[in-house]
């Protein structure tokens, strides 16, 4: 049996598909858990925390491109995306604006309940980022065993790959029509300035 | 941090990779690892990951982990210097490695057939015996093979047997084998002294092997070299693919060997085939059977001891012993059993 403490970090390898030239600093928003403060204290040099409760409100008491990566926990990640945080926009234009040219924010979506990744997405484009990349996560958060671009062919390889046999067929059919995100459990987003 | 990846994937394979080309899998601990917590036995900290080309086709498979992990850096060494070996090529796939302050990257082709255990769902003679033998005989020619091409892995020509076994059957009397048991394995040891070493794939079951049209490859040489004792990899071979086999209720391995049944006549000729191919005794093939069990039962103690698995091969050394000492497997390589 694997530990759920090992697997609970394993979600902190998206950093090795991130464009992160540099990795001074961090900031987290929201929730610091402890399996994302292993992976992040294992990369970057300082780590800050904004916590969203309290008096702290949607803006960011922070310099214009203060860090090269921006952290989101998966509760705030997917009110976001949802559109069930007031303010939401607000704080996504404040991420943009404190993180650094050649930076990037990674926003989690829990639970994407069939909901496609490029509508998902427009929140963070309204609020100005240039390039997002989406990627599923299988079988869970608390499993991620699989880290998938959510591209047609990665999620028509995957589904082929994985499931095999009729099973595999069909889904990776669902795929390869486009609708990859009906399979997928999870994803996260990487968005960069 | 991506690029960092991404370029020495790509450096390695001579080709541009992109973000959108790889997926990661088997993702089970953080690179670089945290701190080892309690209960927590990963040894592949680290994931895999598949490299595709821009029509979707698998074309690499990864492994990444940290840049101290020594299992993965005797595996790109091994499965390097194997692959370059005259009369292997052809069972071990192109291989690069890569690395960088934080990761450590071996790079193989991807291999497109079908792992074994998805073939051998089942004893039935013929296709069945036909891949058992075939894969065996590929095994024997990798292991004389790479004895012969890599002499510096090889511990010297004499293998003392019970020497070799002694930590291991001292292990199982602290997990509860009882003295009269170890004595018994200890004197089939010396009976079966004055074989020769032979280098060991070491963690050779039907995954590990993949069947692409009429080839076998060869994979995760993690172990590879550390058992030096010959038909390790045999033993190892048939017994996992006799666990593929058995239904829930079935018995043990050592008991399976002795039935009468399809399964338990294609172990055994496979065993003698093998060992007579070898060129080894009656009591030599006893003797490296006996280290097989006490070497497997002890390993999978030492993974997770607080677990259940390792009582079930314990059972079989156990086994063993009262096989032994009731001649049925001298028996079983002298071909009158069953």
């Amino acid at each position: 049996m694997i530990a759920q403490s090992s697997l609970r970090t394993a979600i902190n390898n998206w950093l090795w598909l991130a464009e992160l030239p540099n990795m001074r600093d961090a900031l987290v928003v929201g929730e610091y858990l402890p399996h994302v403060k292993a992976g992040l204290e294992k990369h970057f040099e300082e780590i800050r925390v904004h916590s969203l409760t309290g008096d702290n409100g949607l803006s960011l008491p922070f310099e214009p491109q203060s860090f090269d990566c921006i952290v989101f926990d998966d509760v705030i990640g997917e009110g976001l995306v949802s559109n069930t945080v007031i303010g939401g926009l607000q704080l996504l234009a404040e991420v943009r604006r404190v993180v650094r040219l050649g930076g990037c924010v990674f926003l989690p979506v829990k639970h994407l309940a069939r909901r496609r990744p490029h509508r998902l997405a427009r929140p963070l484009r309204r609020a100005g980022f240039a390039e997002i990349r989406p990627v599923y996560v299988y079988e869970s958060f608390d499993r991620p065993d699989t880290m998938i671009p959510a591209r047609q062919r990665t999620a028509t390889f995957f589904e082929s790959w994985a499931w095999g046999g009729v099973r595999g067929k069909a889904r990776a059919a669902v795929a390869l029509a486009g609708a990859h995100h009906l399979t997928q459990p999870s994803l996260f987003f990487l968005a960069y300035p | 941090m991506s690029q960092e990846l991404l370029s020495l994937i790509g450096q390695a394979t001579g080709r541009r990779v992109r973000w959108d080309d790889v997926v990661v899998m088997n993702n089970v601990a953080l690179i670089p690892p945290v701190q080892d917590t309690p209960g927590d036995f990963v040894w592949n900290r680290g994931f895999n990951v598949v490299v595709l080309n821009r029509l979707g086709s698998p074309k690499f498979f990864c492994k990444c982990r940290s840049l101290h992990d020594e299992r993965l850096a005797h595996e790109t060494t091994s499965m390097l210097a194997l692959r370059n070996t005259s009369g292997l090529e052809h069972y071990i796939p192109p291989t690069y490695q890569a690395q960088s302050e934080k990761i450590r990257v071996l790079i193989t082709r991807f291999l497109s057939g079908q792992p074994l255990n998805a073939l051998l769902d089942g004893p039935r003679h013929g296709r069945m015996t036909n891949i058992v033998g075939h894969a065996l005989d590929c095994v024997v020619e990798l292991n004389r093979t790479s004895t012969t091409a890599l002499p510096d892995s090889v511990l010297g020509c004499h293998l003392d047997l019970v020497a070799e076994a002694a930590g291991l059957l001292e292990h199982l009397c602290k997990m509860g084998l009882p003295e009269s048991d170890a004595q018994t394995m200890r004197y089939a040891l010396d009976a079966g002294n004055g074989v020769s070493r032979q280098l060991q794939h070491g963690d050779l079951w039907p995954a590990n092997v993949m069947k692409a049209g009429k080839k076998l490859w060869f994979l995760d040489f993690e172990m590879f070299g550390r058992v030096q004792v010959p038909m390790y990899d045999v033993f190892h071979f048939l017994r996992t693919c006799a666990d593929g086999w058995a239904l829930s209720g079935q018995p043990a391995w050592m008991d399976e060997v002795q039935n009468n049944g399809v399964s338990s006549d294609l172990l055994r000729a496979q065993m003698r085939r093998i060992a007579e191919k070898l060129g080894l005794s009656v009591e030599q093939s006893v003797a490296v059977l006996v280290f097989y069990v006490a070497h497997f039962s002890v390993t999978t103690h030492r993974r997770n001891p607080e677990g259940q698995v390792w009582k079930l091969f314990f059972q079989e050394a156990k086994l063993l012993a009262d096989h032994i000492r009731q001649g049925h497997v001298e028996q079983l390589f002298r071909g009158s059993v069953g």
